[in-house]
């Protein structure tokens, strides 16, 4: 029996669709024409929600005037940027199969700290008043050490995630009202308020910088070894370890990424405000949002899957709703429970088209 | 398969293997040697089987004995050694990643690349290419590599993974009951692959409880129990009957 080759048993490892072409011949040209329109199809499904997004912008045009108008729409963008950076963070460490709530405590701490630092001490900085420069160090390298401490709770003490980083998230906000008891750094130098704050024309300079830095965070998972090497470990620890790729590495290189992406969304925020307040990050709740957006976007919460053409439309179908739910001036004591239904609807969408998937 | 074979060594083999779990002796002083061709290995539930095709693929490591490839001692901590110097294992469930395609999955951990700018990028419509290849060698009816892996069948699973160990030239390729899971039809023609990577010259080591199959698909058989080989056999010159004996240690 074993010596018997040929088509027969060849058909019986055929998809059992009953689909499958009977003769190699045919089997190659289905194959051909399969792959043929793959590359169009792989970018569309990459952006799977954008007919939602679409959708949410006729839909914001025709109830607000106001909405399609430069300055409203840019500051969508804006408002989108520092939101889409500590979503990127958070959608690499879903990508891994964990999860990461002292992201938003980071999102505050680590411009909170670098501020500190930085601010005279009239205007509750410490009174070292450091080089900005070195402050924008300080921040990323705050947001890089944070992730460095979670990984190796996680990764090498084996302790859970999320216990880790919902301790990590309450700890950071409390040592950044501490800092300043509390209260509000408005004193930035130019340089931290810049990339924020300013507008090149019409275009916020953080959604330009936001843009260079998915498309950086982008190409990597694509086509570096350590981007797909995330996918690997997210997908199966044990298929990749087995594949010799060091998992434990990875994972902390995901939570310090996280961490810095994070910390430079935190710093983009401040920018806008032009000032860093107490309640930036744990307070105010950002980390729901990333996790609502990531999600969204179609990045799976068992790991894996996800790429950062979602993870954007994601954040902007969440940050265009904010808009038209602020624009309408929904009662403010209503707007989270609208925005809570948006959020499971979304979802649901994002569900139903992610199920058609097949790639990362 | 011996006759037409020049090689004077083994290509992989090992001498006084043990290895203890505790008080148990999974091993116990086994020494093999595994030539070009198929080499069946039965015996009982805890026989060491598996103990043996472990350490052998680099995720276990003996407390006694070496393991010799190609006559040279070898020593490897990780199955990463252990591929680097061509001894591939296949685990059903361990050795794939779902969420990632089938071209991915080949090159998981080994990804060809190509330079842009100067800078190594992965190569990813190569290895789309080079996977359709290494499946289509193997004759049997795949969609095309670009494919999630979970969309598959057990037995194309498993195609994926004998396709990475050869596209990598492995010497020696084992498998652990590597039909366990799948359908009649499946594992024909899976048994049908394997025994035509044997045919091709590779070393194939199969565990396996079937039997009747075992005497079929092999050219070797080995028989294991309580963590030692206890018999070896031509698939001819023995029966159904006898390795059943074997087993049990009625002989
Ligand atoms: N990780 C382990 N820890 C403790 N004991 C183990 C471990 N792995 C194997 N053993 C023991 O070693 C002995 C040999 O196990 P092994 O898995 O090699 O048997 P096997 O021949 O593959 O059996 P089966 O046919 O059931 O797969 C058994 O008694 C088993 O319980
Ligand atoms: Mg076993």
């Amino acid at each position: 029996m074993t010596r018997v080759s040929g088509e027969k048993e060849a058909a019986a490892l055929a998809q059992p669709t009953g689909q499958e072409a009977d003769s190699p011949a045919a089997a190659e040209a289905e194959l051909q024409q399969i792959s043929g329109d793959s590359r169009a199809l792989s970018l569309l499904r990459d952006a799977s929600l954008l007919p939602v997004l679409v959708a949410l912008i006729v839909f914001g045009a025709l109830i607000s005037p106001y909405f399609l108008q430069g300055d409203n729409f840019w500051g969508i963008g804006q408002y989108a940027s520092s939101i889409a950076l500590i979503t990127a963070g958070e959608a690499l460490v879903l990508m891994i199969g964990s999860m990461d709530l002292s992201l938003g405590g980071t999102y505050g701490f680590a411009p909170m700290l670098a501020t500190w630092l930085v601010a005279p001490a009239s205007a509750f900085g410490v009174g070292l008043n450091l080089n900005p420069y070195a402050g924008l160090i300080v921040l990323l390298l705050a947001g890089a050490a944070v992730g460095f401490v979670n990984g190796l709770l996680i990764v090498k003490a084996h302790l859970s995630a999320f216990i880790v980083t919902l301790g990590m998230l309450i700890g950071l906000a409390g040592v950044q009202d501490g800092l300043v008891d509390g209260q509000t750094i408005s004193a930035l130098p130019t340089c931290f308020s810049y990339i924020g704050g300013n507008f090149w024309g019409p275009v916020p300079v953080s959604l330009v910088a936001t843009a260079v830095v998915f498309v950086v965070v982008g190409l990597f998972l694509r086509y570096r070894r350590a981007g797909r090497a995330i996918y690997a470990v997210g997908g199966s620890a044990e298929a990749a370890r087995a594949a010799g790729i060091n998992v434990d590495r990875v994972k902390i290189g995901v939570y310090m990424a996280a961490g810095v992406l994070a910390a430079m969304g935190g710093f983009v925020e401040m920018g806008r405000d032009g000032a860093i307040t107490a309640s930036q990050g744990y307070s105010e709740g950002v980390i729901f949002i990333a996790f609502a957006s990531a999600v969204i976007g179609g990045v799976s919460l068992l790991g894996g899957k996800g790429n950062m053409v979602g993870v954007a439309v994601g954040v902007l179908v969440l940050a265009v709703v904010q808009n038209i739910l602020d624009l309408k001036n929904v009662n403010v004591f209503w707007e989270n429970a609208v925005y809570g239904l948006v959020i499971l609807i979304a979802l649901v969408i994002a569900r139903v088209i992610g199920d058609r998937e097949t790639q990362t | 398969m011996l006759d037409n074979n020049t090689v004077a060594v083994p290509r992989l083999a090992a001498t006084h293997l043990s290895k203890w779990y505790g008080h148990v002796g999974a091993l116990r002083e086994v020494s093999v040697e595994f030539w070009p061709g198929l080499t069946g290995i039965v015996g009982d539930n805890g026989a060491g089987k598996s103990t043996l095709l472990k350490i052998f693929s680099g995720f276990e490591v003996p407390d006694e004995g070496e393991v010799l490839l190609d006559g040279h001692p070898v020593a490897f901590h990780t199955a990463r050694a252990a591929r680097t110097v061509g001894i591939e294992s296949l685990y059903q469930s361990l050795a794939l990643v779902n969420t990632l395609s089938v071209a991915d999955n080949v090159f998981l951990g080994r990804e060809l690349y190509r330079r842009i700018l100067g800078m190594r990028v992965v190569d990813r419509r190569a290895m789309r290419k080079d996977a359709d290849d290494a499946l289509k060698l193997l004759r049997i009816s795949m969609p095309p590599s670009r494919v999630g892996v979970k969309q598959l069948s057990g037995g194309q699973r498993q195609a994926v993974a004998l396709a990475r160990a050869m596209y990598f030239g492995a010497r020696v390729v084992l498998l652990d009951e590597p039909t366990a899971s799948l359908g009649p039809r499946e594992t024909a023609a899976f048994l049908r692959i394997i025994r035509d990577t044997a045919d091709h010259g590779e070393t194939v080591v199969v565990v396996g409880h079937n039997l009747p199959q075992m005497l079929e698909l092999a050219d070797h058989l080995l028989v294991m129990r309580a963590g030692r080989i206890v018999a070896a056999f031509s698939p001819k010159e023995t029966s159904l009957r006898e390795l059943t004996d074997f087993m049990v240690g009625s002989a």
